[in-house]
């Protein structure tokens, strides 16, 4: 993919979280990349950045692109979207608040949606796709309503996808469409979408890494808050503990009373932080996803189940290992020793 | 015979010394008998009572209660012999705070496998013991007579062979001394079996027979 000079973190931003941009250089940036060896297929992009409309709290993207000679766009809204893509209509990401049939509204004008794609966790769930015909009208109609745009000119596009031919790597073909497009007074960047998505992938796993430690402390910190906690409650419960055992409970009944009770502790625990998770999460999905600054999406409904019983699982078991350090020690004295020590 | 101790003796170490808290102790009693064991603190009565309903394990000696050796017992058979054979009322407040008085006396029925509801049984041992008007209300809210009339009828929740109780009047009054010991007695009357240990002669003067309690050693009142 080529940029304009200076804009790479620009598209990475707009491709990875959303972050719209609005980038331009000449239309003739095409012809002379479409001229370099290497070259399989050639296919511009144009960026229009909105920064409030109808349907979303945040600002959008909106993506115009060329249906003749796309290859990027088109296959991977043809599985929602049969047919081509007209003048006039639109394709919007999945946080966009518009159906397929509804309208959404440019600079006072309107726009039929004809559909909705699936969430990406990346920036194109609050993008928002058309022609270039379309994208050129929407820019026309911001102008004709007093807009100022940096780049004036009816020849601008943001980006250039490149397909390089079988056996070329993207980083020399880089290189030379760089010289190249240098020779003509045109400075752009090379962007590699295999490195944005490396490059994100890495930073997934040093946060899924920093996730792992942070739940992991937290438990562990659980564990010895709890621990300490039932011993200075079985402490203080000495007395009836020997009561208990005076009245006839055996070892097992009393460790079964002690078990049982750090059991529901736990699981009133574990299930009202499931649930108030599970709520924050819902909620404030679209912020939470604002806020990390990478790629995000919640996951499959089972795959949540699955995280959700597994957090049960480990906080309800909390509450009895916690506790099995007391429940040793009541065991071990005398009966009358304990009575002594609860008095 | 009901009881019968042979041998029993408790040997505790204190410093770099060891010291027997109770020595050579024998005696029986029959069943229906009101037995008391009086002697200062520190003679080893408690520790004699305890030793008896299984609470502290002897250095030697045997414990048969209904001929059979308690002291061999695992901690399921050990439990519940206290649960259905030995009631024992022990010294000072022992019901439970958070429960109501009607819970307190149905609480050992719960602690072994039977069936049935004790509902019933609490209710007329509350009356027996002359506070069934309290069976809703909270050990906070009662007084320390009303407090050992609880013990005793969660004591007699499962209708044990022998009733013990340590040191019974410790910290009641005159009066509801008088009236927890007239319980006792007509307990006794009653059939019962009671074997109680006391610091005071006048408590003791309500039972049939009196054992002394000295140093650790048993003897029989003359």
């Amino acid at each position: 993919m080529i940029v304009p000079d200076g804009n790479k973190t620009d598209i990475e931003g707009a491709l990875l979280r959303g972050e719209p941009g609005a980038f331009y250089f000449e239309k003739k940036t095409e012809d002379i990349i479409s001229g370099v060896e290497g070259v399989s297929k050639i296919s511009s992009q144009f960026f229009i950045s909105s920064l409030s409309t109808g349907c979303c709290s945040f600002p959008i993207q909106l993506i115009g692109y060329d249906p003749k000679t796309d290859f990027v766009i088109a296959p991977w809204i043809s599985r929602q979207l049969k047919g081509k893509l007209e003048d006039g209509q639109l394709v919007v990401g999945s946080q966009i608040d518009a159906a397929a049939g509804g309208a959404l509204k440019f600079f006072g004008h309107k726009y039929r949606v004809v559909t909705k794609i699936e969430e990406t966790g990346m920036g194109f769930d609050t993008s928002v796709f058309m022609n270039y015909a379309t994208a050129r009208q929407i820019l026309d109609s911001a102008r004709q309503i007093g807009v100022r745009f940096k780049f004036e000119g009816s020849d601008l596009i943001s980006a250039v996808m490149i397909k390089t031919d079988r056996g070329v790597e993207p980083a020399d073909l880089g290189d030379k469409i760089l010289d190249r497009l240098e020779l003509e007074g045109i400075k752009a960047d090379v962007v590699i979408p295999q490195n944005i998505t490396s490059s994100a992938a890495e930073s997934i796993r040093k946060f899924i890494i920093y996730i792992r430690i942070f739940s992991v402390t937290l438990w562990l910190l659980a564990l010895i808050l709890l621990t300490v906690v039932f011993t200075f409650s079985i402490h203080e419960r000495k007395k009836e503990i020997a009561v208990l055992r005076i009245l006839g409970a055996t070892r097992k009944k009393l460790l079964q009373l002690i078990f049982g009770e750090a059991a529901m502790i736990s699981a009133g625990g574990a299930i009202s932080g499931v649930l108030l998770a599970g709520v924050v999460i819902f909620l404030y999905n679209t912020y939470i996803g604002m806020k990390l600054g990478m790629p995000y999406m919640l996951p499959q409904p089972e795959i949540i189940a699955l995280i959700a019983a597994a957090s049960l699982l480990l906080t309800f078991g909390i509450g009895p290992v916690a506790s099995s350090y007391s429940a040793y020690t009541i065991g071990r004295n005398e009966i009358h020793v304990t009575m002594r020590e609860g008095e | 015979m009901l009881l019968e101790v042979n041998g029993l003796t408790k040997v505790y170490k204190r410093g770099s010394t060891f010291f027997k808290a109770i020595d050579q102790v024998n005696f029986s009693m029959d069943r229906k008998e009101f037995v008391s064991i009086v002697g200062r603190s520190g003679s080893g009565k408690s520790t004699l009572l305890n030793m008896i309903a299984g609470l502290i394990k002897p250095s030697e000696g045997s414990v048969l209660l209904e001929g059979k050796e308690t002291l061999n017992c695992n901690d399921t058979e050990g439990s519940y012999l206290r649960n259905a054979k030995i009631g024992f009322i022990p010294q000072g407040q022992s019901i439970l705070s958070n429960f109501n008085v009607i819970d307190n006396v149905r609480l050992p029925f719960f602690l072994s496998k039977r069936t049935g509801d004790p509902t019933e049984r609490a209710f007329s041992l509350l009356e027996r013991v002359g506070i069934s008007h309290l069976a809703c209300s909270y050990p906070s809210q009662l007084s320390g007579g009303e407090m050992k009339r609880v013990d005793i009828a969660r004591a007699l929740i499962n209708s044990p062979d022998l009733l013990i109780a340590d040191e019974p009047t410790g910290n009641l009054d005159l009066q509801t001394t008088r009236e927890t010991m007239q319980l006792f007695d007509s307990l006794s009357e009653e059939g019962a079996s009671i074997l109680l240990v006391t610091h005071e002669p006048e408590v003791s003067a309500y039972c049939k027979r009196t054992l002394i309690m000295k140093d650790g050693k048993l003897y029989e009142e003359k």
